[in-house]
């Protein structure tokens, strides 16, 4: 993958690594052999070494920086203050999201809890991995198995959802060992797009694999209990990823790995 | 939050402006999405300046905000709205950039970059440009080292095309 979808030859990436002085020694020294003794092979290498852009334009460009824009706009920055238009969306989104999760709790923990002052606590839930839980404890094993498995239809899905992140999600990039992928769908947490893509465990119940756009700082795979789920989260790179399930501790957190070095 | 840390983000920020706001160009296209880009990178850095580990590179760790935020909001946003992505092959990156159309050779390049699919850019910017190592621009990218050297050989790959169709843009080897 290159992130055009097209092939690479391997020679260009081992010449590629060779220009940016990236190879080890030992692959260095065996590529100058055959280098030696290849004219071919030396063509190609002048050919990608005369393509590398040249960094000295990219400086004209800070030469066009707004600079005045900029320092004003950094000084009209305060910690808390949102002032840009789309960010004032989110706003609107994350009050429309705290409602359906107020709708989506009562229905969790049925009306009796809405007579109880203790609701207060479900509006402003602990995390997004609590309201994940909750929401999944609305699913039955006959939930997942009534949906009927449609490759192609898990295909768009996935592909929807993924968008909304951007990310490209294919089924073999969600395939678990184990699972039967059931559906993918978009979900908001107080405007953060959230995907929830569920599965049917061959061991008997509902299992998920969920991503948030949450900004939140890098974290390892780990592992955590709430209430009778199981889960193994980790957060890379601005995106917070959870699976949950019924499911060993050791199993969740073998699946988090296997899905965490995939690269999505 | 410490003040201490506050203050030292806000610091760097000053001192990186022109560069997050060259990133956001090539990263958008448009010199408008580079703005609220970089808008938006002062908001969150500040933020999170209790996060910013003292010692490591301040530049890198507000680079890598901004890129975060053009993947999650801004490019995602003008999907939403349905500008789509800005025409790599329009080079509206130069509208209204008479310093750099003077110089031709620089302008050529600039638009050749411009050119890559998004991934490629992204990466040769980074290590061609900013001077990231393969590695830091894996991590600042959250690929793996593999996928960076890939884009790398795809674009330079791309990039000779272009110069050979082209030969009055081949470019004198230093």
């Amino acid at each position: 993958m290159n992130g055009n979808g097209e092939s690479v030859s391997q020679v260009d990436v081992e010449l590629t690594g060779y220009l940016d002085g990236e190879l080890t020694a030992e692959a260095r020294q065996a590529l100058e052999a055959r280098l030696a003794t290849d004219g071919s092979l030396r063509a190609r290498l002048d050919l990608l070494a005369g393509a590398k852009p040249a960094a000295e334009a990219f400086d004209l460009l800070l030469a066009e920086a707004p600079e005045e824009r900029l320092s004003a706009i950094l000084d009209a920055t305060r910690r808390a203050r949102p002032t840009v238009a789309w960010w004032r969306r989110r706003v609107v989104a994350a009050a429309a999201a705290l409602l359906l999760i107020v709708i989506g709790a009562a229905i969790g923990f049925g009306v009796s809890h809405l007579i109880n002052p203790g609701t207060v606590e479900v509006a402003e839930p602990a995390n997004w991995r609590a309201v994940v839980a909750e929401y999944l404890a609305l699913y039955t094993d006959e939930t997942l198995a009534a949906i009927p498995d449609d490759p192609a239809l898990r295909t768009t899905e996935l592909a929807n959802v993924g968008a909304k992140l951007s990310l490209h999600i294919t089924p073999e990039d969600v395939a678990l060992p184990g699972m039967t992928l059931k559906m993918a769908q978009l979900l908001d947490f107080r405007g953060m797009p959230l995907a929830q893509i569920a599965y049917r465990s061959t061991s008997g119940g509902p299992a998920a694999f969920c991503i948030i756009a949450n900004g939140k700082p890098d974290i390892p795979v780990t592992l955590e209990q709430r209430d009778d789920w199981n889960i193994a989260f980790w957060n890379a790179d601005g995106l917070g990823y959870m699976v949950i399930g019924r499911l060993a501790p050791e199993t969740l957190e073998s699946l988090a790995t296997t899905l965490r070095t995939r690269d999505l | 939050m410490s003040e201490s840390s506050h203050d030292a983000v806000r610091a760097g920020l000053r001192a990186h402006l022109a560069r997050l706001w060259r990133y956001g160009l090539v990263l958008s296209g448009s010199r408008d999405a580079a703005e609220d880009l970089v808008q938006a990178t002062c908001l969150r850095a500040l933020e999170r300046a209790h996060q910013f580990t003292p010692g490591t590179r301040l530049d890198r760790w507000l680079m890598t905000i901004l890129h975060r935020v053009w993947l999650n909001e801004l490019r995602a946003a003008r999907y939403r709205r349905g500008q789509g992505l800005v025409d790599a092959e329009s080079a509206l990156v130069f509208d209204g950039l008479r310093a750099i159309e003077a110089n031709i050779s620089a302008a050529q390049v600039l638009r050749a970059v411009q050119s890559l699919p998004e991934a490629q850019r992204e990466t040769v910017f980074l290590v061609y440009v900013e001077g990231y190592t393969y590695r830091e621009a894996a991590e600042a990218l959250d690929v793996p080292i593999g996928t960076v050297m890939s884009r790398l050989a795809a674009a330079r790959a791309k990039l000779s095309a272009l110069q050979e169709s082209k030969p009055e843009l081949r470019q004198v080897k230093p």
